[in-house]
């Protein structure tokens, strides 16, 4: 199921990639000092006549050997630069989401533990509130109020971007300290959307009938909760989470952005500022991977906790 | 509920003529003005209406807007850049080529809505293009179109549109179509379950009998019972274009400057963030209004349509 997703991937990408119009030729057919047997000559080497489906093979074969090619803008090999980048998305994206889990889920549980009560009106206003915010408004807020607003206060206040700085001396408290800003505006968003689900599935959960026999057999009320009813209710949330990832992906391009953290995203903004069609493509690809590979990981998991199911 | 009985007896004689007059099977009148009643006793689904018509109206009205503040939404005034809210008559202050914030606001509520919806139109074409050809044709058609689908939601949609963006520096309408052909794989795959469920009924099944032809049953009996579905996709949808459109000409790949689109002005005003964090707040906090009161009436129209709660 995998490869031929990322087979079909890549082809797509491929086509996007060769609709551009011109061709990498252009500008030395343009030089009037260089000859047009030569042009044509680096035409044959690059393989630039050949017919589309012959590059695209060869274009599959470098790929899957792991070689993205140059850097338009420098000539640095393209998978060099995303693998060094690549562990500061992931901890982004993977901090994010735990954040996100960290607070979903007990608002979530509390909230239809509490079914009708005030703090259930109040985290169902707050989570729909949430999930409309576009995040690099809120990034940017967030980055005024507790980089700026608090020095100016004269309250301890968090960095505003990057992934460690020199003040900070680099080390772990100074690295949580760059992570806690663009972590909460990447993760708040899904806060209300992952409460909110939990909330209606643990609901669902506790109308069913073993929760009743697990009350009269005389289970106390966090041993009904935690022991039965969430156990089963967490399971559509691995796969609401799946789906959330391209989001979350999707999401951390603008956070990197913002807070000039080097990662995959950035990177491909970097590469769209200067035209270096190789490293976008190569980003682009990266991104689809990953979202592919976390796909995998969310089936594999939901195989693991619900022994019910087994993917084939 | 005498009220409610009236409306009921009116849905049962129309109904009933519908049998007689139509050969054609609709969801009746019912549906709509049902929907309505429903959706008007929600309270947070009335709100989230005013306040989108607010902002429209605000929208509409912005040449009367630029007329009040005296500013228009092009001109510079670099003496007066960055100004404060309030300083220099400059009611939410002034950006960093000296135009009025609030003008600009108006206008360019303008182009983010305007692509918004035609991002959505065209995402629902070929949404509704797609999916019915998969759910209506089936087998090797369908399996062609899901496994695309597939792929194209395998791409993050961002990275996915900062890719074509750069390739192609869309105009306005390109940039539509863009937005409308990334998003479209998730409306086919919900047109498609529909069609699917529609299949089986039996009046399609008595068409077909009769000897309706395909493009019959699509135009005359599929189309018409997937509308609902259509147009809460649509209303959730909107929002959606709106962020997207947002994100991307924050990044300076979507409306290209001077044109005015929120996006845009959210990504000139946060150079300026230490100085005048007000000309990030509005812009985004335009962004967030208008997608949230969109996104609830979205959420609301679906309650309001959901069939498990009719009669």
């Amino acid at each position: 199921m995998v490869i031929p997703l990322l087979i079909g991937v890549s082809f797509v990408t491929f086509c996007i990639i060769n609709l551009i119009p011109g061709s990498p030729m252009a500008n030395l057919r343009a030089n009037p000092k260089i000859r047009p047997a030569d042009v044509a000559r680096l035409e044959k080497q690059f393989g630039l006549n050949d017919p589309w489906p012959q590059r695209y093979l060869d274009w599959l074969g470098d790929l899957l050997r792991g070689d993205l090619g140059n850097s338009l803008h420098n000539g640095v090999p393209v998978s060099d630069r995303i693998l060094a980048v690549l562990p500061n998305t992931l901890l982004l994206t993977t901090c994010s989401l735990l954040f996100a889990l960290v607070i979903a889920i007990p608002v979530g549980i509390y909230a239809a533990a509490r079914h009708r009560s005030w703090f259930d009106r109040v985290s169902n206003i707050v989570g729909i509130a949430l999930f409309a915010i576009p995040n690099a408004w809120l990034a940017i807020l967030l980055v005024v109020l507790f980089s700026f607003k608090f020095k100016e206060w004269g309250l301890p206040s968090l960095p505003a971007t990057g992934i460690t700085s020199t003040r900070g001396g680099g080390g772990f408290q100074d690295r949580v300290a760059h992570l806690i800003l663009p972590t909460v505006s990447l993760g708040l968003i899904q806060v209300g959307i992952w409460s909110a689900y939990i909330r209606s599935s643990m609901l669902e959960a506790l109308q069913q009938e073993y929760v009743r026999t697990a009350r009269a057999k005389g289970l106390s009320n966090r041993g009904v909760l935690f022991g039965h009813a969430f156990r089963n209710a967490f399971l559509p949330l691995v796969t609401l989470v799946g789906l959330s990832l391209p989001g979350l992906f999707g999401g951390s391009v603008l956070i990197e952005y913002v807070f000039a953290w080097n990662g995959i995203g950035l990177l491909s903004l970097q590469a769209v500022g200067q035209r270096d069609y190789t490293m976008v493509m190569g980003t682009t690809l990266m991104f689809s991977f990953l979202i592919i590979v976390a796909n995998l990981i969310t089936d594999v998991a939901y195989g693991v906790l619900d022994p019910r199911i087994r993917i084939d | 509920m005498s009220a409610n009985t009236t409306n009921t007896l009116a849905d049962l004689d129309s109904s009933r003529s519908d049998l007689f007059d139509r050969r054609v099977a609709k969801p009746s009148p019912g549906l709509y003005r049902q929907a309505w009643h429903r959706f008007k006793r929600d309270p947070i689904s009335m709100v989230s209406l005013a306040l989108f018509a607010v902002i429209a109206l605000f929208i509409v009205c912005a040449p009367l807007i630029s007329y009040l503040t005296g500013f228009n939404y092009y001109e510079n005034h670099l003496t007066e850049k960055l100004s404060a809210p309030g300083e220099n008559g400059y009611l939410l202050g002034s950006d960093a080529n000296g135009r009025d914030i609030l003008t600009r606001l108006a206008y360019g509520g303008r182009i983010s809505l305007l692509v918004a919806l035609f991002a959505t139109i065209s995402e629902l074409g070929l949404g509704l293009t797609f999916g019915l050809l998969a759910g209506y044709f089936g087998k090797w058609v369908d399996t062609v179109i899901m496994r695309l689908v597939d792929i194209l939601l395998s791409i993050p949609s961002i990275p996915l549109l900062i890719l074509v963006s750069t390739l192609f520096s869309p105009g306005t309408v390109m940039l539509a179509i863009i937005i409308g052909a990334i998003y479209w794989p998730v409306d086919a795959r919900l047109i498609r379950g529909e069609v699917f469920a529609l299949r089986g009924r039996e009046y399609v099944e008595a068409a077909r009998l009769v000897g309706a032809s395909s493009s019959r049953i699509i135009i005359k009996h599929l189309i018409p019972n997937i509308t609902p579905i259509m147009l809460i996709q649509a209303s959730l949808a909107i929002p959606g274009a709106i962020l997207t459109e947002a994100i991307i000409s924050f990044l300076g790949l979507g409306i290209q400057i001077p044109t005015p689109s929120w996006g845009n002005m959210l990504d000139e005003a946060s150079r300026f963030y230490r100085t005048n964090w007000t000309n990030v707040f509005f812009p985004g906090l335009m962004i967030y209004l208008t997608s949230l009161a969109l996104y609830l009436i979205g959420i609301g129209l679906r309650d309001a349509m959901d069939p498990r709660l009719q009669k």
